[in-house]
């Protein structure tokens, strides 16, 4: 039986291997005038704001001249992910009120990537896995994943 | 609305004076600690936040001393930051006014911020 290491109220660690954290999900929506109101989505979701992914919503909008030259240079630099976002087009929102989506535990998994640190290996991160509604559902679930790893010899 | 005393706003920020130590900057808006501090990061430092004081415009606010030096773990572009308690909390995130390319083993900065808690309108 592995052990169950609550680091807070909404985060548990299974030896290091797995976690399991609570938080907010990724809503993709419209980018209107309804949904950038501060009623649905945070205030930080506004035009000349930034949606999850980090895209610009609405650059075509902003009237501040500096920065909407700043805006456009990242939007032409074809090294920056990040494009603009117009009206009408999808935005990504993080559902802090639950107001569309309810929170969900959030099952993260140990293991090397394929990005490498300044020395050429490779950078380890906690990856999501799944995500799931309940507190005993996710618990079970990750003892399940983490008891794959360790039989799969990650141990 | 009810009037709240600028005591009731200085415990809340007073959580962050104690605990928020830690600032990481992201590929993403990070939703947990867990993606803050690992799934998204690109680098990160400690940092200090000062006592609760008068905010800008209204309610009171702390201020999250700049970055200078930073290490940068990942290689991406940063879009957002986060501040954690360096252990298991986030307690801030917001996007960067310009985002910003690093490479693994370089160093990165970030000016100071507030986290403001407005009064009730």
């Amino acid at each position: 039986m592995v052990e169950l290491k609550w680091l807070s109220p909404v985060l548990c660690s299974l030896e290091e291997k797995v976690r399991v954290e609570r938080g907010p999900q990724y809503v993709e929506l419209d980018c209107t005038d309804e949904n950038l109101d501060d009623s649905k989505t945070h205030p930080h979701y506004r035009i000349g704001g930034r949606d999850a992914h980090g895209n610009f919503i609405r650059p075509d909008e902003i009237t501040d001249p500096s920065y909407r030259a700043q805006v456009k240079a990242e939007i032409i630099n074809p090294h920056n992910p990040f494009k603009g976002i117009a009206k009408g087009e999808k935005m990504t929102v993080v559902d802090y009120r639950q107001k569309i989506v309810p929170h969900l535990w959030k099952i993260y998994v140990w293991e090397a990537t394929t990005e490498l640190n300044k020395k050429g290996e490779p950078i380890w991160r906690w990856i999501q896995k799944h995500e799931v509604l309940g507190k005993d559902d996710a618990l079970a679930l990750a003892e399940s994943v983490y008891n794959s790893l360790v039989n799969d010899g990650g141990s | 609305m009810v009037f709240i005393s600028d005591t009731v706003f200085d415990n809340g920020l007073g959580t962050l004076t104690t605990n928020l130590d830690q600032v990481d900057i992201c590929s993403q808006e990070p939703t947990t600690y867990t993606e803050a501090t690992s799934t998204y990061t690109l680098g990160n430092d400690a940092t200090t936040t000062g006592a609760a004081t008068d905010g800008d415009t209204d309610g009171r606010k702390v201020v999250v001393a700049a970055i200078s030096g930073g290490s940068v773990t990942g290689t991406g572009t940063a879009s957002h930051f986060a501040g954690t308690d360096g252990a298991a909390v986030l307690y801030t995130t917001q996007a960067l006014a310009s985002s910003q390319a690093v490479t693994s083993g370089n160093t990165f900065n970030l000016t100071a911020f507030n986290v403001t808690i407005r009064d009730a309108a």
